[in-house]
């Protein structure tokens, strides 16, 4: 291990965390590419660091997020049982997984991230909030308000939809599992669009789980040996700093024009994976 | 008023969970710094090519400075964060009275010691 090698897994993760917390992305999306496409890290090794990855990005930003009364803590607890569920089982089948077949997940994933990216830039989606009971919401408490800045006024929402909502929670920590990921956009969607939670409250519940998700995972792959300590702890120490410094100066950056910098890069990198999957190597 | 009592009150406890993910990744970086700087002085790990995983091992790897257990006691300390979190909100549930949300928190818990067992059998 030289000293460049150590300073450019320093640099890759402070790059990651920096682009993660602004574009909203946990660390993985951004590392296991780079790991895979630039250093021919075989991607099961790349999957692991990853999964560290995404706990720092999101240890660090959930301290932010504790003081302001976004979260949904009980949603967050209720939900968590079937991604943690969700993330174990990921963890275990990765074994079975050709490394082929994790690069062509992977490049799909990052191909539809970019495509999720594009609608988000070209799509206003007005926020419709559900005004009934739901029998299986109020069992729960699940029901909660928050504070909306732009109107200055609380806003009370009612959860709806709870099995089908704990239903892709399970699918989503099935994915961070196995692919080393955060799993964000799927949580996000499965309390915004089928939960009817407001996509604020939505995005700030995500972050707060997301650790907890990838931490079932990473104390596997801690354990069975997957975790390269060489690459990781390095990449770790630069995403905590990176995600830190990016939500900082996220306030005062064209969000829009990063994404859409951002979008042909995400394609790249998906269509590269998918290629490598079939034996091809470009360079 | 009883009311105000218990959200002040939770909103203690929430701030002292905020309290311990700072802690818990301020240490993690560093003890990984640690491990990087030992790295750098030794030019080697420690342990050549198998790094243990196991905690006895490690803890001893700690204690005799080899580089690579100090990397992977600063990873284990930052996978450990909100595993003590999901920890720490037990006790929050309880202080609220909220006992189906002690059982669905310890739940959670449960489920990440389970992850931990099936790792170390792996």
């Amino acid at each position: 291990m030289s000293l460049s090698l150590l300073i450019t897994y320093i640099l890759i993760g402070v790059l990651a965390g920096i682009f993660g917390s602004i574009l909203g992305l946990g660390g993985g999306m951004i590392v296991t590419p780079i790991l895979v496409l630039a250093f021919n890290l075989p991607i099961h090794y790349a999957i692991a660091a990853s999964i560290i990855a995404v706990i720092g990005t999101s240890s660090g930003a959930s301290v932010a997020y504790l003081r302001d009364d976004l979260l949904n803590v009980r949603v967050a607890m209720f939900l968590e049982i079937f991604t943690t569920i969700g993330a174990l089982i990921g963890a275990v089948l990765v074994g079975i997984f050709q490394p082929a077949w994790l690069n062509a997940f992977f490049g799909l994933l990052l191909v539809y991230q970019g495509y999720a990216m594009w609608q988000k830039i070209h799509n206003k989606k007005a926020d419709e909030l559900a005004s009934k009971d739901d029998k299986i919401a109020a069992k729960l408490k699940l029901d909660s308000s928050y504070y909306n800045k732009l109107e200055q006024k609380n806003v009370s929402y009612h959860i709806q939809r709870v099995p089908l909502g704990a239903l892709i929670m399970f699918g989503a920590g099935f994915a961070s599992g196995l692919l080393g990921i955060g799993s964000g956009g799927f949580k996000v969607f499965a309390m915004d669009s089928v939960m009817q939670m407001p996509l604020k409250p939505s995005s700030a519940t995500s972050n707060f789980m997301m650790g907890v998700t990838a931490a079932a995972s990473a104390v596997i792959y801690f354990f069975n040996g997957t975790l390269q300590p060489l690459i990781v702890a390095p990449i770790a120490i630069g995403i905590i700093f990176g995600s830190t410094l990016g939500s900082r100066i996220m306030p005062h950056l064209p969000n829009k024009l990063l994404r859409t910098i951002f979008i042909p890069v995400v394609l790249i990198a998906g269509i590269q994976l998918i290629i490598k999957a079939f034996g091809i190597n470009l360079y | 008023m009883a009311d105000k009592q218990e959200i002040t009150n939770e909103r203690k406890i929430e701030n002292g969970i905020g309290w311990i993910l700072r802690v818990g990744v301020f240490f993690a970086v560093i003890v990984m710094s640690v491990g990087v700087i030992l790295l750098l002085l030794h030019g080697n790990t420690g342990y050549g090519k198998n790094i243990p995983t196991d905690l006895g091992p490690l803890i001893a790897g700690l204690i005799s400075g080899k580089a690579a257990a100090w990397l992977m006691m600063g990873i284990f300390i930052l996978i450990l964060t909100p595993t003590i979190r999901v920890f720490a909100s037990i006790f929050a549930f309880l202080a609220a009275k909220d006992f189906l949300y002690v059982g669905i928190t310890t739940l959670v818990f449960i489920i990440l010691l389970f992850a931990a067992f099936i790792g170390l059998r792996g």
